[in-house]
């Protein structure tokens, strides 16, 4: 979402807001990541509620120069608003923590499993010295949490960008689309193989929606496409992630995440 | 004629005539060898083509735009006009207490719920709406909103002076009725009233776990059967968290044992933003509601006195205006509640030296995210914003259905007597039986003889 807030109104569907303090700060933090790194966009990702504080996410996006898709870098920080690059998750504990249900305490150095491993020197003439072992913290969790919904949400409508000849993507004037689940793709380097080849032939360039489409997201049903009372202000949610929220009306679109980051991973059985 | 066909060679295109265009075009005629006009559309394009080259040109509209123009601005006029009536709408006169939901968002706002200004406003007019409709309301608040995977619901609570005596099954509850709740999926629509629910449907709602679809006449197909639509699912779920949820401050109410009347207290002072900060300040507003779907127990007379005893020891009622620390606690944390401060917490003293501070102090109900009570030292809200789940801290697991019955015994099989064959010879049951048979056979066979 952009950092100038306008957008703010469609995240009132979910029932939640920025203060105004939060507002002000975010800009500042947001724009000052601008004084280290190079980006075209940076953006206001969302915030991660916890028990004792709160997390907040900004996105960072390189169009230019990159190829087929542009690059995203996430940065987060806690309520003191300095914002840091978000780390790299331990692989192999990832995949558990997709499915904790407890809340994020607030603390990023609060420790999520305990790895167990200790690493060992071979036997060297000097005293093997004994790393602590490095256990997956709350921030990794995080980093993992915020680039599964990225991953797996991150949405766009289509008709918003569109792919150059030389492969990099742009965004173009964008005149709304109307409010059906088709018009919506994902937000991520294509997987799917249709679309794959739909790059791979040069046919991309001539079609708005050569990014994964949200249709084909299994399970069904898990995204909720909704307008206002005015027909325009198009909302997208998704049930899996509630609290991820994409948004379009005539002139602007976005999307935002302002929830628990806690995977209702019962979804199946809801319905 | 020679004059209209003048007039019409002079009309301009962006400041090029008519006629300077079909010069260019027989020009560009001539010149181009490779030119070849099959029909119409062809010189069509060319003219197309000079216009773009000439830099004279306007392009065209696309069918989409010119066929859809009313399509897109026909839903804008009707937003508008409702929108207009609503704001418009004058409210005669209302003996109800009505929240100032306007004051109380910007009180939501600060701790990072709620919603914009605009669609506040329009919450306030409906409100005063519901309240003038029936005369019978005592007190109105907005609820909350109950997210659907199709068409999100608007909830307004409502409570009336007298009930509304809708027949039901015997085992039902009335105060369970007491909140009456009004149900919209657009603010600028009419709002539905949502129905009574019985104490099965109550009972059955505590073991589903359901997004609700967004449609109030869907059937839920779930197990454990819950007969009833979505909208009796969607108001059971609502009595449910607001009897869990809505809070009041400590020496509000007070509660007659003897009439079960819930009244005000005679002095109340708001407490002070610190001291609403803890748990002791607040306590439970309605009352509890029981496994068995009741507020009160309900003795069945067709149940024996140790089976109803028994029934009544697992399932306890609690007394009226709780304390929330008693709460059972949920998981690790200390109690259910979550407690957080916003907004200026600077501690300032006024001119009678009492210390003061604007701060805004938010209660999160862990058991049922998105269930808010804040307040300041002037005024204090319950809203809820979700899709109406407890929070599952252990995976989903369905209720196993019963056993399935066995398939009865097999009866002994016994060949089908057929007239025309003898039955086969069968030993007789007893000595008696046996002399009669052979005096019969002998008497037979002598009468044979003769």
């Amino acid at each position: 979402m952009n950092i100038s807030f306008n957008d703010l109104k469609f995240v009132h569907q979910i029932g939640q807001t920025l203060n105004l303090e939060e507002r002000m700060r975010l800009q500042l933090a947001i724009l000052k990541i601008q004084e280290h790194y190079i980006f075209d966009e940076v953006l206001f990702w969302g915030r991660v509620e916890g028990v004792e504080k709160d997390y907040y996410i900004a996105l960072g996006i390189q169009y230019k120069g990159q190829y087929e898709f542009p690059l995203k870098k996430f940065f987060w920080s806690s309520n003191n608003y300095h914002f840091a690059e978000l780390p790299k998750y331990n692989e192999e504990f990832a995949q558990r923590a997709e499915t904790l249900r407890e809340p994020f305490t607030g603390q990023h150095e609060h420790i999520v499993f305990r790895t167990d491993e200790e690493i060992n020197f071979e036997d060297s003439l000097e005293i093997p010295a004994q790393l602590p072992a490095k256990n997956f913290s709350e921030l990794e969790r995080l980093s993992y949490i915020v680039q599964s919904i990225e991953f797996q949400c991150a949405s766009i409508p289509v008709g918003s960008y569109r792919l150059t000849p030389t492969h990099e993507l742009i965004k173009t004037t964008f005149k709304g689309v109307t409010a059906e689940l088709k018009n919506y793709q994902h937000f991520r380097q294509p997987i799917r193989k249709d679309k794959q080849d739909l790059i791979a032939r040069d046919e991309a360039l001539y079609r708005p929606d050569f990014l994964d489409s949200l249709v084909d997201d299994t399970p069904y049903n898990q995204w909720s496409v909704q307008t206002d009372s005015t027909k325009r202000n198009i909302t997208i949610r998704n049930l899996i992630w509630p609290g991820y929220l994409g948004y379009n009306n005539d002139y602007t679109f976005g999307y935002a995440y302002f929830g628990d980051g806690i995977k209702n991973s019962d979804f199946e059985f809801l319905l | 004629m020679e004059e209209q066909l003048q007039q019409i060679f002079n009309s301009k295109y962006k400041n090029k005539t008519l006629y300077n265009h079909f010069c260019e075009l027989y020009y560009q005629m001539q010149e181009n060898k490779y030119y070849n006009a099959q029909n119409l559309a062809d010189f069509e394009d060319l003219s197309n083509f000079i216009k773009e080259n000439r830099f004279y040109h306007i392009p065209l509209k696309s069918a989409d735009d010119v066929n859809n123009y009313k399509d897109n601005t026909f839903p804008w006029q009707e937003y508008s006009a409702k929108l207009m009536q609503l704001i418009q709408f004058k409210v005669q006169q209302v003996n109800a207490n009505i929240q100032n939901f306007l004051k109380l968002n910007t009180l939501l706002n600060i701790v990072g719920y709620g919603f914009n200004d605009e669609d506040a406003y329009i919450i306030q007019q409906c409100l005063k709406q519901i309240a003038q409709r029936d005369p019978n309301i005592q007190s109105a608040r907005f609820w909350g909103k109950i997210l659907a995977q199709q068409k999100d619901y608007f909830v307004i609570e409502v409570t009336l002076n007298k009930q509304i005596k809708e027949p039901q099954p015997p085992d039902c509850d009335e105060k369970l009725n007491e909140y009456v709740h009004y149900v919209t999926q657009d603010l600028l629509d009419d709002w539905a009233l949502l129905p009574q629910i019985t104490r099965r449907q109550m009972e059955a709602s505590r073991y589903i776990t359901n997004v609700f679809s967004g449609n109030l006449n869907k059937n839920i197909i779930q197990y454990p059967y819950f007969e009833g639509k979505e909208k009796h699912l969607l108001k059971a779920q609502i009595l449910r968290i607001t009897h869990a949820n809505l809070l009041a401050p400590r020496g509000l109410y007070k509660y007659e044992d003897e009439t079960k009347t819930l009244g005000f207290e005679d002095e109340f002072k708001m407490p002070e933003s610190a001291e609403l900060a803890t748990m002791d300040a607040w306590v439970h507003l309605p009352a509890y509601i029981l496994k068995q779907g009741r507020i009160t127990f309900y003795e069945d007379p067709s149940l024996k006195e140790e089976e109803l005893n028994q029934m009544k020891e697992t399932d306890p009622e609690q007394e009226r205006l709780k304390s929330i620390k008693d709460d059972k606690p949920f998981e690790q944390n200390e109690g259910n509640w979550l407690i957080k401060v916003f907004g200026e917490t600077q501690q300032y003293t006024n001119q009678e030296e009492q210390a003061l501070s604007y701060q805004v102090v938010l209660l999160r109900n862990y058991l049922w995210p998105g269930a808010v009570t804040i307040s300041n030292s002037n005024e204090y809200l319950s809203v809820y914003f979700g899709y109406g789940l407890k929070n599952q801290q252990h995976s989903f697991n369905p209720l196993s259905p019963k056993d399935v019955q066995d398939d009865p015994e097999d009866i002994d099989e016994v060949p089908e007597p057929n007239p025309r064959e003898q039955p086969d010879e069968l030993e007789p049951d007893s000595d008696d039986e046996r002399r009669r048979e052979q005096e019969r056979r002998e008497a037979e066979l002598q009468q044979q003889q003769e």
